[in-house]
């Protein structure tokens, strides 16, 4: 090993990485001002060993001489004796996290006494179900709810009913929205390996059950094999396996707080795809069963479409082997099967949600829109959505509408995105990737150096690119497909120990972060890291069982912007539980500015339009959590009657106002599904309180737009049989792919 | 026959001799209101915890049958495991088994010499020798080939260990893996046998820790009083986040006292660890293999004794015997570090009746059981134990036995008559505060640095400016009047840790030198509050606001920051809690449910 051209890199990633070096605690003046410093050093360093290499042997130092393990784990001793293990939203929870590290390293060194194979492969089992163990002691049986994770259950309810048919139309919120989210937002991945749950019980008695199996069942599966296929014995995978459950408080942000299921279940997935590529490249003849695992975990990851991006890299190793593959009747099957596999679903996703449109979208500054409303150019968008909401009647101005701002390809920008991204990520895996991948031999090397230096080029400054991918996820794809060449260094770390001191000492080190590494992922999960997810509480419940128990012909409103105000989750499986239509400025999260539902053109004539607008929408009750909103509903008393006062949420009931769905024209036994709407007319002519969409049918009368005002399209229905019901809903997929009239919204 | 006699009546001395301090020293900790089946909560009057607790079935049964404390029999059940231990360990008295009784009195009462009768402690050692035994004698069965053959052994061990698990309760985990270790590292004597198997391996932990976790499973978790979120109960820093636990159930509000734990131990821990390094380095000539295992094991253990309790409050916090108790199931909850001193001791006591040197046998012997002359006489006497005797009113006994008895035994310390007055204090808890600038009064600190710029009108907003308290800063707030005041607010406004650690506080005409003593704080832990069943608990330290002991006439009151801390003290607004109608008038504000 080249010791001064492994301290060299070392000094180059923690420079990189670490930025501003302070003693033990952020209180204590720096002994390293700025991250530039280690990087000059290692650079210098680096200069000496090529060198001294040179001079010496006659060539420059060989990448594996650059992994010497001593080296690397003195890198650990600096981030133990350094503030990076108390820097907030750090890996490690709290400041008194370096008490389980020396327990880990006293622990480590038992089992280096010992056998440590057992112990190891013990150890990850037992932290695998500690943490589960965590997340269910934490949910006490309460619904996981958070943010996102609300859209989830609704989707895999809307699933549950009307999967292969999807897209369709919903007249659940909005007076009807098009249900197609499921393909970018990647639920399908998620909703196909859980289909078995899904359709044998209801979906919130094993929501919980489904995100733990995805968090700590597939996903240290899925790097498992894909040690195991990289060559790795069981105790590597099992290791590969208890990293890629502690990889970073970033990931349990997505996973948990965020509930970004699609990128969860994708990312899991990463690691075995990718070593299954790498196996399928590299073999002459793989296996039938290597090649269907591959079709069908590969399927899977792309239903999170940005995953695509994910194993760009690989294509280099395809065009290297390119003459051979093309002759290959086994790569140009399992090709083909993956193409006709995704072919459907991409072509779907691409003609229907305007993909083109959101990729190019940073610069509009509007796109938000795109996925959900139907409204799209009308509706308002007022000052950032600090959480004060703006006066009712606030003129709405536009602006930036991603959760990361547009930017070009900015260094300084970057590098805090890559300073910030290293804090989160499990220091293992933040230090050893390096010499773990330069470790791998040919062309794995070769794989893992690109595909992680792409992914941490995309999730660093890629960010600004393109913010509406949220690409910051990227790094800790990174850090997911570290997990198993980092298994495969530490495995070989702990079996040198045997052979020195120093490797031994290095073993101890590394060893008392490994094992430490669970217990962070479990305080996370137990809700004591600065990462706090919630569950059903209180408030939703009340809503739901007012909502419920509520008798009422029309819709319901949220008034203002509600995002995740309840129990910090979304309020879209509302509209499920309580079978009633909602309106809101939007069910999902797709806005990052704040948005009123009402449209501009009526916000803007006060009383009059917003009392237009409600009897436009049919609207019936009106729930306000904002203090203007709840103010202007009760100075007008008149109007409004106050039915229901909850710890934020007020509900008003209009007074004056006879409900009706039928806009122009008579109908009666107007009932609706997840997915049309029936009625009886009784005229020939009606204009429906629903918005009009183009990929919409209806039985026995013709489907037409109205335009009630402007921006407001309604369903205009003639020549119907007056007596006879009718049923509205979407088109088949099919009809909406193939006619070109019936695409998009 | 006569030496059976002889043995029979060593172990009757020797039985006395242990259960003799069960009915002599006062108790550290006692039972409070709360029960579940045969489960009832317990509460440690030096170390503040709060946990239900109950004792092995096999004990109660003898318990009650003879109406003696439980306590009683656990000491005779660690006494018999003690001298299995030393007929294992000790070469001196391995063939004397009447004077082995009699040596095997001095572990137990080393216990107790340094935990004090903690019924806890007690309860938690009572099973360990006898089950590390039980576990030593499978090891060696396995080792030898023949532990298929020796179901009976299997069963006995599995039943002490179900009995350890009941008597140990919460820390039964931390018991079973203390016995598995001692088994196999300081009793066994061959290592020249085979390796076990992995599935012998895991049946023998399955033995020592399958009840154990089953019990740190399914055990109860007590109630705490209605405390909010923010509340504290015990001592701690103010500017640092509080250690959680890693795994398994803990309260939302810390309710161990760490600070008192480590003035507790102190001594005791600086004791045993003297002892096991002379031990240590007088013992190793001559010495068997697992009895130097012994010694450095001891010597080990009692270092992390020494580091828990002698190390700055955030350094101990990240020390071996506090991630343990991170670590373990309850650890957060049950004071472990009872049971880990306890255990230190009994080692200690064993170690030194296997020394070779006769004499230092003695002299460790002696340091050992004249530990209780050197640890704190709170281990033998609670302070709070004065306020549970029969004649005190039901109240203070539901307060004194609560997870709030931090707070009043430190409140104790501000005023001694503080239970007695606690209606005062809750009353003036809730009291109205009023503004002193806006009552026209005015306020200083010395020395300072105006924080806001002094040509904006508003009340000046203070602070030392040097980066630190030293001691010796001083906030003077001035009247309008004489006035009758009660309390005091001194907000350090947005820099939360900005608040005084330590203060003086005096009150009188405006020389300073003519003002009464009123109040010392000595270790500010923020204001006084209570829930709404009357259990009082700490606000945030930022949160300053102190009630005097009782009401005084003063035009001035003189505060004097005595503490020392890496931050400013900072003045945003100064408050009085006082009884002048014209302060009642106008500009008060309503002290609010939570910090």
């Amino acid at each position: 090993m080249n010791v001064a051209a492994s301290a060299a890199l070392l000094l180059l990633v923690l420079g990189f990485a670490g930025g501003a070096w302070h003693p033990w605690s952020p209180n204590i003046p720096a002994i390293i001002p700025a991250g530039r410093f280690p990087v000059m050093a290692g650079l210098l360093l680096l200069t000496v060993a090529c060198a001294r290499s040179l001079l010496s042997e006659h060539r420059l130092p060989r990448l594996k001489e650059l992994t010497s393990p001593t080296v690397w784990s003195l890198g650990l001793v600096a981030f133990f004796f350094s503030d990076w293990v108390v820097r907030p939203w750090g890996f490690f929870p709290d400041p008194f996290s370096r008490g389980p590290i020396i327990v880990g390293a006293l622990v480590c060194a038992w089992f280096l006494t010992v056998r440590w194979t057992a112990a190891l492969k013990l150890w990850a089992l037992a932290s695998i179900v500690l943490i589960a163990a965590a997340f269910f002691a934490e949910s006490q049986g309460r619904l996981l709810m958070a943010d996102d994770h609300a859209m989830f259950l609704f989707r895999l309810k809307l699933l549950k009913e009307h999967f292969p048919a999807i897209p369709f139309w919903s007249p659940l919120w909005n007076a009807g929205f098009d249900a197609r989210d499921f393909f970018a937002t990647g639920a399908l991945n998620a909703f196909l390996i859980s289909a078995p749950l899904v359709y044998l019980f209801p979906v919130e008695s094993v929501y919980n059950l489904i995100i733990a199996g995805i968090l700590w069942g597939l996903v240290p599966a899925c790097s498992f094999a894909a040690s195991r296929l990289l060559g790795g014995k069981k105790t590597t995978a099992w290791l590969a396996a208890a990293l890629s459950v502690a990889v970073s408080l970033l990931w349990y942000r997505w996973a948990l707080k965020y509930g970004t299921v699609g990128f969860m279940t994708s990312s899991a997935l990463f690691p075995l795809v990718f070593a299954l590529s790498l196996r399928f490249i590299e073999s002459p003849k793989p296996r039938w069963r290597d090649c269907l695992a591959l079709v069908v975990s590969a399927t899977l990851m792309f239903l999170w479409s940005p995953s695509a991006l994910a194993v760009l890299p690989l294509g280099v190793l395809v065009i290297l082997r390119l003459p051979r593959l093309i002759l290959s009747p086994r790569h140009i099957t399992t090709a083909l099967l993956i193409v006709c596999l995704n072919l459907p679903w991409v072509s779907m996703m691409w003609t229907v949600s305007k993909v083109g449109n959101f990729l190019n979208a940073e610069g509009s500054g509007a796109p938000s829109t795109i996925q959900a409303s139907v409204e799209e150019g009308t509706q308002p968008k007022q000052e950032a959505a600090t959480g004060d909401a703006p006066e009712p009647f606030t003129p709405p101005t536009t602006g930036p509408s991603f959760r990361h701002r547009a930017g070009k390809l900015d260094l300084r920008r970057g590098m805090q995105e890559l300073h910030s991204q290293a804090q989160t990520v499990n220091p293992l895996l933040a230090l050893f990737a390096v010499p773990a991948i330069l470790a791998l031999g040919g062309r794995k090397r070769l794989a893992y150096a690109l595909s992680a230096g792409w992914l941490l080029f995309l999730g660093t400054f890629g960010v600004s690119l393109k913010p509406q991918l949220e690409l910051d996820r990227m790094a800790t794809m990174a850090a997911m497909l570290a997990a198993a060449p980092v298994a495969a260094y530490l495995y070989n770390l702990f079996e040198a120990a045997k052979t020195s001191f120093w490797h031994r000492a290095a073993a101890v080190a590394a060893g008392g972060f490994l094992l430490a590494s669970p217990l962070a992922a479990s305080t996370v999960v137990q809700n004591h890291s600065s990462e706090r997810y919630q569950f059903r509480g209180q408030e939703m419940t009340s809503l739901t069982e007012f909502l419920s128990g509520l008798s009422t012909s029309g819709r319901v409103l949220f008034s203002g912007c509600i995002l995740h105000e309840i129990d910090g989750a979304h309020i879209a499986p509302v509209a499920l539980w309580t079978n009633k239509q909602l309106l809101a400025t939007s069910y999902a999260h797709n806005i990052w500015q704040y948005t009123q539902p009402i449209p501009r053109d009526f916000l803007l004539r006060k009383d009059d339009g917003i009392r237009e607008w409600l009897d436009l929408m049919n609207v019936t009750v009106i729930f306000a959590h904002e203090p203007t909103w709840v103010e202007y509903f009760r100075k007008r008393p008149s109007e409004y009657r106050e039915i229901y006062a909850g710890s934020r949420l007020f509900a008003f009931e209009r007074v004056a106002y006879s409900p009706t769905f039928f806009l122009q024209g008579e109908g009666s036994d107007y009932t609706f599904t997840s997915g049309s709407v029936t009625f009886t007319p009784k005229t020939e002519r009606v204009v429906l309180k629903l918005q009009h969409f183009p990929f919409l049918s209806s039985s026995g009368c013709k489907l037409s737009a109205f335009e009630a005002a402007p921006g407001v399209s309604l369903v205009e229905l003639s020549s119907c049989t007056p007596g006879q019901p009718v049923t509205i809903k979407s088109v088949s997929p099919l009809d909406r792919l193939f006619s070109k009239g019936a695409r998009t919204t | 026959m006569i030496g059976m006699l002889r043995a029979v009546l060593a172990f009757l001395l020797a039985a006395a001799a242990v259960t003799a301090p069960v009915f002599m020293l006062a108790p550290v900790s006692v039972d409070a209101d709360a029960h579940v089946g045969p489960w009832t909560a317990l509460a440690s009057l030096n170390l503040n915890a709060f946990h239900f607790w109950r004792s092995d079935s096999f004990v109660r049964l003898f318990a009650s049958s003879l109406s003696l404390p439980a306590a009683a029999f656990q000491m005779v059940i660690m006494l018999c495991g003690t001298w299995l231990a030393i007929r294992q360990h000790s070469a001196h008295f391995a063939r004397t088994p009447a004077l082995r009784w009699l040596v095997s009195a001095v572990p137990c009462l080393a216990v107790l010499s340094f935990v004090g009768l903690d019924r806890f402690v007690i309860g938690s050692l009572a099973w360990m020798p006898l089950l590390s035994m039980m576990l030593f004698a499978l090891l060696n069965a396995t080792r030898a080939s023949y532990g298929a053959r020796v179901l009976p052994l299997w069963v006995m061990a599995l039943f002490v260990s179900v009995q350890n698990s009941a008597s140990a309760n919460q820390s039964s985990v931390c018991t079973g893996l203390g016995a598995l270790f001692i088994a196999r590292y300081f009793w066994e004597r061959s290592q020249d046998r085979r390796a076990l198997k992995v599935r012998e391996a895991l049946a023998l932990a399955t033995v020592a820790l399958g009840p154990a976790l089953w019990v740190a499973v399914t055990a109860p978790t007590v109630p705490l009083p209605a405390y909010p979120q923010d509340a504290h109960v015990v001592p701690e820093s103010g500017t640092s986040l509080l250690y959680h636990a890693l795994v398994g159930p803990a309260y939302p509000v810390l309710t161990l006292d760490r600070i008192a734990a480590a003035a507790l131990y102190m001594p005791g821990s600086a004791l045993l660890l003297a002892v096991s390094l002379a031990l240590l380095v007088t013992g190793g000539r001559g010495a068997t293999p697992n009895q130097k295992r012994l010694l450095l094991g001891t010597a080990a253990a009692a270092v992390c004794l020494v580091l828990d309790s002698a190390l700055p409050y955030d350094l101990s916090l990240i020390a071996p015997l506090a991630t343990l108790s991170r670590l373990l199931p309850w650890g957060t909850v049950v004071p472990l570090v009872s049971v880990a001193i306890g255990l230190v001791a009994w080692l200690v006591a064993v170690a030194a009746l296997s020394h070779s040197s006769r004499f230092v046998l003695a002299l460790a012997c002696t340091a050992s059981l004249l530990g209780s002359f050197i640890v704190s006489p709170e281990l033998f006497s609670p302070s709070l134990a004065a306020y549970l005797a029969p004649s005190a009113s039901a109240e203070v006994r539901r307060l004194v036995a609560s997870p709030s008895s931090s707070v009043i035994r430190n409140l104790l310390r501000q005023d001694p008559l503080f239970l007695d007055h606690i209606d005062y204090y809750h009353h003036k808890a809730s009291g109205h505060f009023h503004d002193l600038f806006r009552q026209g009064g005015s306020y200083s600190l010395a020395p300072s640095v105006p924080l806001r710029d002094p040509a904006q009108p508003g009340r000046p907003r203070l602070s030392t400016g040097i980066a630190r308290q030293v001691g010796g800063e001083l906030c003077t707030a001035k009247l309008p009047k004489e006035t009758l005041v009660s309390g005091v607010e001194i907000s350090p406004g947005r820099n939360w840790g900005d608040f005084p650690r330590s203060m003086t506080i005096s009150a009188g005409p405006c020389d300073r030198a003519s003002a009464k003593h009123v109040v010392t704080v000595d270790g500010w832990q923020g204001p006084l509050l209570f829930t709404s069943d009357g259990f009082p608990y700490w606000g945030r330290h930022h949160f300053v606001r102190v009630i005097f002991p009782q009401p005084v006439s003063a035009q001035c009151l003189f505060v004097e920051q005595t503490g020392t801390a890496p931050y400013d003290w900072s003045v945003d607004q100064v408050k009085v809690l006082s009884t002048h109608p014209q302060l009642d008038t106008a500009g008060s504000s309503p002290a609010p449910a939570t910090p």
